[in-house]
């Protein structure tokens, strides 16, 4: 336990160091398996989790999801779910940044990447939110916030992690994750209207859409559509496995993107590029992780901390929203996914210990981990979207998120008190 | 919509060379080329389940695109320094002492990656002696595994490479 604590702080001053997370993790992991148990078997330990991280079929669910989410990007169906939101709400006052956080739900379906969702509709919703005068810090936390959805509404790159990570079935997250998304899509639409309502200069009405071309306007969003239910309802049919869901869903994508005509060779290349660096950056955090989980795990640290949390007689409840404290926490300092792979090997077996559903703690530890994506100081949204936006400062956007993390906050709490929100979905699609 | 910089930019920043720019280019490529496998690979085995023909052999096909994606890429990404990292004490650190740190940390990742190389080689020898074949197709593994050595060793030379970059900046600005 000592060995692992000392690990911990070890790991946070590498880290600290600007060392990338999963050098960071890897070396921690080796000194401290090389210390607790011996040199040769931590040097067996390294190469072991180089050669069936690279050769694993299971993982090949991230880099798939992952062109999925690029292919989707670059189709254009984030304008179509805008402009189709937009033709039913953007007449209300806030209507546009609303209509950004439902285009943001939609993408979200089928997209697994929160920053990909946020970094896309800033292109399409922040130029028209400004044409209607909106202000910047309205206009850009909508985004920020709506962009988070990204990893809770399924598919999402960041359950299928914490699916293999724990061993649970990765269905059941993606069943669990739909109705805490719809409650964020309708938390977030009442913190735009509470901004409006605070401040109405910065979210005027619209323009009203006449009935009939809304019907029409709504036709843009069966591309979407198809493609959620053709990954969702392949999961849920049986007829394909969710690892190769991400396959098929990938493909589908791709022939949407050809369809429709956006794919020259220069953007084939980009794509293909970029989703292969963003799978080699993942994969290297993840290896150095299992590096370190196993030194935690010998370590002992998760057994003893369950005896401390069982001997000092801590209600179970009390010490889940420790957990999620430290989240919020570790939220402002690391992103999703080191976050992840750092805390669940830790608080899993406590969580386990006190008989929760594991399909219910992933959804919390996505949601909030979804927090820290827009919280100071690194907000990893906000600075995509200040890279996207260079004429809106960082300060301006986490002003702007502020509201929308109340809306956080209160939805956690909800989740928290009630487990058959996340969990009727996929005990209704997959039984016990 | 990207959330990385083109590669163009990422590679001027490296301070990349003509030869070094040609493999990452041609890494980058034989990655893109894996994930397009993959993913026609995955929509063939379903199709084919439905009409009975399913290919036993994707599982392990997959694998090995697996490894064609991540560990063609993973030199690339080291070089380029887009690892995750977290800079957000970058402003109270001196550019001098930054770059200090850009010299050991590179090394240490040097050292790390020479070192997985080596252990997975010898798991590619094991291999090897053990006969192991993949359970379809009978592919024989230790090439697959000495291939993931091998780019273990790119990495390595990757970090190497950046280390003594970063030597030779600190080295000129004095």
């Amino acid at each position: 336990m000592t060995e692992a604590i000392i690990g911990f702080v070890a790991l946070f001053a590498l880290i600290f160091a600007r060392m990338p997370i999963g050098l960071a993790l890897g070396i921690v992991g080796f000194c401290g398996y090389a210390m607790t148990v011996n040199v040769g078997p931590a040097l067996a330990l390294v190469g072991q989790t180089v050669r069936d991280v690279g050769l694993s079929y299971t993982l090949s669910v991230v880099p798939m999801f992952v062109l999925m989410g690029n292919l989707v990007a670059r189709a254009g169906l984030a304008q179509d779910l805008y402009t189709a939101a937009n033709a039913f709400i953007g007449h209300r006052k806030g209507g546009l940044a609303m209509a950004t956080i439902i285009a943001c739900g939609g993408f979200a379906s089928v997209s697994g990447s929160s920053v990909a969702t946020a970094a896309t509709m800033s292109k399409v919703s922040f130029p028209a939110m400004r044409r209607y005068g909106y202000s910047d810090r309205l206009a850009a936390g909508a985004i920020a916030a709506g962009g988070t959805l990204g990893i809770l509404i399924p598919p999402s790159v960041i359950m299928v992690i914490y699916g293999v990570l724990t061993e649970t079935h990765i269905g059941k997250l993606f069943a669990a994750g739909l109705l805490p998304g719809v409650i964020g899509i309708l938390g977030y639409m009442a913190a735009v209207r509470y901004t409006v309502w605070r401040d109405p200069a910065s979210g005027p009405a619209g323009e009203r859409v006449a009935w009939g071309e809304r019907w029409l306007v709504l036709r843009g969003v069966l591309g979407v559509l198809m493609l959620f239910v053709l990954v969702m309802g392949g999961i849920y049919s049986g007829l394909f496995t969710p690892t190769e869901a991400a396959g098929v869903g990938a493909f589908g994508a791709a022939v949407f993107a050809l369809f429709r005509r956006r794919l020259t060779w220069p953007i084939v290349y980009e794509i293909l590029s970029e989703t292969a660096r963003t799978t080699a950056m993942m994969f290297f955090v993840l290896m150095g992780a299992l590096v370190f989980a196993e030194f935690v795990s010998f370590s002992g640290m998760p057994e003893g901390l369950v005896e401390i949390v069982n001997g000092a007689g801590f209600p179970p409840l009390a010490v889940l929203v420790m957990m999620m404290l430290v989240y919020l926490v570790l939220g402002a300092i690391l992103d999703s996914l080191a976050m992840i792979l750092l805390t669940v090997p830790v608080f899993f077996p406590i969580v386990m210990a006190f008989g929760y559903d594991p399909v219910w703690f992933g959804i919390l530890v996505v949601v909030v981990v979804e927090i820290g994506l827009i919280t100071p100081p690194i907000g990893l949204n906000v600075f995509v979207l200040n890279a996207m936006l260079p004429d809106v400062p960082a300060s301006r956007i986490f002003r702007g998120v502020v509201p929308f993390i109340g809306a956080d906050i209160l939805r956690l709490a909800v989740l928290l008190l009630f487990p058959p929100i996340s969990l009727l979905l996929p005990t209704l699609f997959f039984g016990n | 919509m990207s959330d990385l910089p083109s590669d163009l930019e990422a590679e001027k920043r490296a301070g990349m060379s003509g030869l070094e720019r040609a493999i990452a280019r041609f890494f980058l490529f034989s990655a893109g080329v894996a994930l397009i496998l993959m993913s026609l690979l995955t929509v063939a085995d379903v199709v084919g389940r439905s009409f009975n023909s399913p290919l036993p052999a994707a599982t392990e096909l997959t694998e090995f695109l697996m490894v064609i994606v991540i560990f063609c890429a993973l030199p690339v990404v080291t070089r380029r320094g887009d690892h995750i990292v977290i800079d957000i004490l970058d402003f109270i650190v001196p550019p001098a002492l930054r770059r200090i740190e850009d010299v050991i940390i590179n090394l240490l990742g040097a050292v790390a990656l020479a070192a997985a190389a080596w252990r997975v080689w010898a798991l590619a020898l094991r291999a090897a002696d053990g006969g192991d074949f993949t359970p379809y197709l009978n592919i024989p593994m230790a090439p697959i595994i000495h291939f993931v050595s091998f780019l273990c060793i790119c990495v390595a030379a990757a970090f190497l490479t950046n280390s003594v970059r970063a030597v030779l900046i600190l080295a000129t600005r004095k």
